[in-house]
């Protein structure tokens, strides 16, 4: 069951300011990719999450940003897979339109640790860096 | 062989005879006979009476009369005195009814008459002649139960129970038609029933009404009464006949449920299904609208924080507009869906570009749970007369279950086929399929195989509702473990 990979061949190495973007919504990559690169960080991004496992097997990102419904995974259901089949440990912050701030699903999903934040779509510029910067400096200064 | 002559001869002629023909008759007849002097000692006792009583002939013959009849007889009846009253009047006293119980005999009732029997214009001795009448009270008790037992049913009906002549005039009318019309039995007694119906089912009732009094059968059916208010009551009708003895149609009987609360709980029902399945497309349609939303309030971010490239300026304000028209599309998609239903009101439509809306507005749910969704549609239009929303809600909730079917992805195949003048509309999914057992409950309200919280067991039913008014039917063929097809099959137009 455990298709973790021990040592992937590819994996570049840390990368301080390297940030994945997950959302099959061109759109969502298209505004999340300028914003995060105007305020200073490298891009990747994904549209599905085979795509995603796929990138995190092959390179090491400091934050990663998921989409809570994508065309072949549940955003949740991703965040498990990434932590059991790629050594990912990067904080994971969940986008999406599909649940509201204090939905039990998402409250659950914070206190379990799975996802270091939630944020809410439309997005709103500010708050969002402000979150992404929140988990880098928690997971800076533990 | 002796004659007529020759036997009264034998008779006028032996007083022996005559004796004989009286005891044999005495002894022969149902009726207990005892006959007393004017001392009121028992002269002679017919073999009924000492059976009845249980009494041998010797302690009763001389034995008063006083000491025949037990205590409480003599003192309830008095009919020691009745006795005397016959010896002084020399009239006859028309009996009364007696309830005599002898010892280790289930009680009796017996009714009696007084004789008295005259010699030389003196009574010389009374007749007392009792029939048993045991078992005539008892049947007569037993008619009355019964019929105060169907009174009751009658009286106590929920359901509207008139009868009527043959020419459909009420003769009764009960309290649950009453209550349900406002009119009383006695205001509608005599009253023609097709002057109680709604105008538009008069011709009906009176066709009825005609078939019924021929002896035909009638079919149940849905007439409308008014009421003293002027309402009109949806009432279910099941009619039948009653006969006479010689088979001719006497009478005409008119069993009617009020479906006023029905109806209003039917309505209820489509309105929750509906609710239900705008709950489970609710997350769906955040997800859809919201992204677009996101991507031009992104875009505005970027302009009010003044991007300035003039190409990326101008690919932010396109994608602002993209993103509320794509919206704007969903919420639309939106309306056509939840726009109250017509209630029936039918019009040629093209049932394909229904059914492609309707599907393009649940594709996303299916991506989500990883189930395919194949079209195949004919080329060009399909019409057929039908009501958009209705067709839209039963096709809807067929995607529904089938993806509730397919919980861990699976095909799904929606297509439309034409020919012969029927019109059929099939969804097939590879999901779990439906057991046999249940096959013939699916489409039963409340039915569900969902747990608790998963589904209302209604949305099937209402399914099957909306296509037989439009006059269609819908059947499903599966196999546990291959998945399950929904055949909706319409007349062209």
């Amino acid at each position: 069951m455990m298709n973790r990979d021990p040592a992937p061949l590819r994996q570049t190495p840390a990368q301080p300011d390297n940030v994945l973007v997950i959302d099959d919504e061109p759109g969502v990559r298209w505004s999340l990719q300028h914003l995060l690169e105007d305020n200073g960080f490298t891009v990747s991004t994904a549209a599905s999450g085979v795509e995603a496992i796929k990138s995190l097997k092959a390179a090491k990102f400091c934050i990663v940003l998921v989409d809570a419904k994508l065309p072949d995974i549940d955003g949740i259901d991703l965040a498990r897979r990434i932590r059991i089949e790629t050594p990912c440990q990067a904080p994971l912050i969940l986008v999406s339109g599909y649940f509201y701030d204090d939905d039990a699903v998402i409250r659950e999903i914070l206190s379990s640790g799975l996802f270091a934040a939630f944020a809410t779509k439309p997005i709103a510029h500010e708050a969002l860096i402000r979150l992404v910067r929140d988990a880098l400096s928690k997971r800076q200064s533990p | 062989m002796a004659t007529r002559r020759e036997w009264s001869n034998i008779l006028l002629s032996s007083d022996k005879w005559q004796e004989q023909l009286y005891d044999m008759l005495l002894e022969s007849i149902p009726s207990s006979v005892l006959l007393v002097d004017r001392s009121l000692r028992v002269m002679s006792a017919n073999r009924n009476f000492l059976e009845k009583a249980r009494r041998d002939e010797r302690s009763t013959i001389g034995a008063s009369m006083n000491d025949v009849f037990p205590t409480p007889i003599l003192e309830f009846t008095r009919v020691e005195e009745k006795v005397r009253r016959v010896f002084e009047q020399g009239e006859l006293l028309r009996g009364e009814q007696i309830t005599y119980r002898a010892p280790g005999i289930p009680t009796r009732v017996y009714y009696y008459t007084v004789v008295p029997v005259k010699a030389n214009g003196r009574v010389e001795c009374a007749m007392i002649l009792m029939d048993d009448i045991t078992e005539k009270v008892r049947l007569v008790e037993q008619a009355h139960l019964v019929q105060s037992r169907l009174a009751n049913v009658v009286e106590y009906a929920n359901d509207l129970l008139v009868s009527a002549d043959t020419t459909g005039c009420i003769v009764t009318w009960n309290p649950a038609a009453e209550r349900v019309t406002g009119f009383s039995a006695r205001e509608v007694q005599g009253r023609a029933m097709v002057d109680l119906c709604e105008p538009g089912d008069r011709e009906d009732m009176r066709s009825m009404i005609g078939q019924l009094a021929r002896g035909q059968t009638v079919n149940s059916r849905e007439l409308h009464l008014i009421s003293r208010s002027g309402a009109l009551i949806p009432v279910a009708w099941a009619f039948s006949c009653m006969r006479d003895e010689s088979g001719k149609v006497s009478a005409l009987v008119a069993v009617g449920r009020d479906l006023t609360e029905r109806h209003a709980f039917e309505v209820q029902l489509a309105q929750n299904v509906k609710l239900a399945a705008l709950g489970v497309m609710a997350g769906g349609i955040a997800h859809e609208l919201r992204n677009p939303l996101s991507v031009s309030y992104s875009a505005a971010q970027f302009l009010k924080d003044g991007a300035t490239d003039p190409a990326f300026q101008e690919e932010c304000v396109q994608k602002i507009l993209d993103g509320i028209e794509r919206a704007s599309g969903i919420i639309e998609n939106l309306l056509r869906f939840s726009r109250p239903s017509e209630g029936g009101n039918m019009k040629i439509i093209d049932l394909v570009s229904v059914v492609r809306e309707t599907v393009r507005l649940l594709s996303n749910q299916g991506a989500l749970q990883k189930v395919s969704v194949a079209e195949d549609y004919p080329v060009g239009s399909v019409l057929i007369n039908g009501n958009t929303s209705q067709l839209q809600q039963v096709l809807m909730n067929l995607i529904f279950n089938a993806y509730a079917a397919m919980p861990k992805g699976g095909d799904l195949k929606i297509s439309i086929r034409s020919e012969g003048g029927r019109v059929a509309l099939i969804v097939r999914d590879t999901g779990s399929g439906i057991a046999e057992a249940i096959k013939a409950k699916i489409f039963d309200p409340f039915f569900t195989t969902k747990g608790a919280g998963g589904g209302t067991g209604l949305g099937l039913s209402i399914c099957h509702t909306i296509i037989s008014q439009h006059q269609g039917r819908i059947d499903v063929d599966s196999k546990i473990g291959k998945g399950s097809t929904f055949t909706v099959s319409l007349s062209a137009r």
